[in-house]
């Protein structure tokens, strides 16, 4: 209504906007396929149960279901969550490399692109690679041995405990590249003053690195603790399809499996949706306390 | 000049590198190296370096049906969802940073919160969508759902990095008779060709790495991507780990050879555009 108001008082202005809309347009078509139109169909979809053409309306029952009877949802969310045990992990491992690479320590360009590579190569791949070397046979347990650690060897993806630790261990070994990539971009436009008026008062490199560096890098780091959030919540599927299956037992199930698995090989769209439904809620809640976190620390700062 | 490390910490934070660079490279290695192989080789030496180097695998892949047809599909896939991805985001981009209209602010944050949307809630509507539609199994299916998912960041960075393109540039393009699509096409997109070409390269491995939303859309034999081919046939082939890295080895090239091209311009496109 406002919109339609807004238009008519502005009439003289209706071929920019137009002309504007038309920019827009591609994306708009485009985003309505994609997130608009299956966002309100799944959240639909989740109040219904689906038998062949018709839908019939079961209120909560998916949700029911999913929470309260099936145990691998339970296991799901404990893992996502304990997926995001890798952001610190990835968070401090990123700030320590790029500024080493920032500070050109000798053969950071060898660094450099060793560092990206575990990110251009595919998950599949990587899959198939870790699953060799993490077997019990594997090289990792072979080295374990013949350095005399032979306490720690393990069935490193069928152990139900360690499983998902081991899987978080591939996840970080891929995604830190991207990362290390983030931040060296926003130190390099940093302008270089900054750090030249630290030197010269004659700070130690790690005070250096606490009081000066990661300040400066305080929204980037925001921003890639938001996205990491994200992926571990929303972009693990490929990891675990490929290396684990969500086995042994249930010990690396995923949210995303468990809605590929209700959605399409058992065809059941209203639990799938239901399970979609609460994910979804998940990470925007998890996204707003990040923000409020932040807030929290900002406003003690000031 | 000052040294800028103690000796102490400059061998800790080389230590730490040299680990990172064998942890980081041995898979690669793992995979080239058993990838020459023969079947039998493999069994009793795993990690050596190969004795013979043994063709077979490569052979047989090449005779194994599909695996062409299945690379050309990633190849026109990827492509065609980068440059529509792309397209979309660079018009919408330059509307929502240069151009005045009502529903700009809520435009910018819908476009920018969609990156938060996991692939797996939206997939399963526009499946059915797509199935109504007669599209499973083309590449339109597919290439609307990756551009879609390129949108969101691409919109993102891309709006970020217009932002800090002078106006006074656009007021000369102006005065000298440029159209809208001619500032576009002449002014921002040359300005910004370090976040395009991030951009392509980011979305692009996305792309041909993807392997749930091509599972979904394209599943008869001949119009599966490569990605997918490998996933479907590691457990046929489990026993034969040569044959699987050779697969991997092929399917890891293309991107390898992208990234080195292009990974100049990978750090400097994300240097402008992020709220500072």
């Amino acid at each position: 209504m406002a919109l339609i108001l807004h238009f008519l008082t502005m009439r003289k202005n209706w071929s920019t906007y137009l002309k504007a809309y038309g920019f827009i347009a591609p994306c708009l078509a485009i985003i309505s396929i994609v997130f608009i139109y299956p966002l309100i169909q799944t959240f639909i979809l989740s109040f219904h149960r689906v038998r062949g053409d018709e839908l019939q309306f079961v209120g909560l029952f998916n949700y029911r279901f999913l929470l309260f009877q099936d145990e691998a949802f339970r296991y799901a969310v404990i893992n996502n969550i304990t997926l995001l045990i890798s952001i610190p992990i990835l968070v401090v491992l990123a700030i320590l490399i790029a500024v080493l690479l920032y500070e050109r320590i000798r053969g950071w360009r060898t660094y450099q692109i060793i560092v990206f590579l575990p990110y251009v190569i595919p998950i599949t791949v990587v899959g198939i690679v870790f699953s060799r070397i993490l077997r019990w046979d594997g090289i990792l347990n072979y080295l374990l041995n013949s350095i005399g650690l032979k306490f720690l060897m393990q069935d490193w993806l069928g152990n139900r405990e360690i499983a998902i630790f081991s899987l978080m261990g591939i996840i970080i070994w891929k995604e830190l590249g991207f990362g290390v990539v983030l931040l060296l971009a926003r130190l390099i436009s940093l302008p270089e003053e900054v750090f030249e008026a630290a030197k010269i008062d004659g700070v130690s490199w790690t005070q250096n690195l606490v009081y000066i560096t990661i300040p400066q890098l305080k929204t980037i780091l925001l921003y890639y603790i938001i996205l990491m959030t994200i992926t571990m919540f929303s972009w693990v599927f490929n990891y675990v399809y490929v290396i684990t299956h969500g086995g042994p037992g249930n010990s690396t199930m995923v949210l995303e499996l468990i809605i590929y698995r209700y959605g399409i090989p058992r065809f059941m769209p209203g639990i799938a949706s239901a399970a979609a439904s609460l994910l979804f809620v998940g990470i925007f809640v998890f996204i707003f306390l990040l923000l409020r976190f932040r807030k929290g620390i900002q406003t003690r700062e000031y | 000049m000052k040294e800028k490390f103690e000796y102490y910490q400059m061998t800790v934070f080389h230590t730490f590198l040299i680990i990172l660079t064998v942890i980081n490279l041995f898979p690669l290695y793992f995979m080239i190296s058993s990838s020459l192989k023969s079947g039998k080789e493999y069994i009793f030496s795993p990690y050596s370096i190969p004795r013979q180097i043994a063709f077979e695998n490569f052979y047989k892949i090449m005779v194994e049906h599909n695996f062409i047809r299945t690379s050309i599909n990633s190849i026109v896939v990827t492509l065609s969802s980068v440059i529509a991805g792309l397209v979309c985001s660079l018009l919408a981009a330059f509307a929502l940073v240069r151009m005045e209209f009502p529903g700009k602010g809520i435009l910018l944050n819908l476009f920018i919160s969609l990156i938060a949307v996991p692939p797996i809630v939206v997939l399963i509507p526009i499946y059915v969508l797509m199935a109504k539609a007669g599209m499973i199994n083309t590449y339109p299916s597919v290439v609307i759902v990756y551009a879609g998912f390129i949108i969101p960041f691409s919109v993102f960075l891309l709006s970020g990095f217009f932002q800090s393109i002078p106006l006074s540039l656009v007021d000369a393009a102006r005065l000298d008779g440029c159209g809208d699509f001619g500032i576009l096409w002449k002014i921002f997109v040359p300005l910004s060709k370090a976040p395009i070409v991030t951009l392509a390269i980011v979305n692009g491995l996305w792309v041909w790495n993807e392997l749930l939303i091509a599972l979904i859309f394209l599943q008869r034999a001949e119009m599966r991507t490569l990605m997918a081919t490998i996933a479907l046939s590691q457990s046929r082939f489990t026993l034969n780990v040569p044959f699987m890295m050779t697969q991997s080895l092929i399917a890891t090239v293309p991107p390898l050879i992208v990234y080195i091209i292009a990974r100049r311009y990978l750090v400097r496109g994300f240097m402008g555009g992020f709220a500072k």
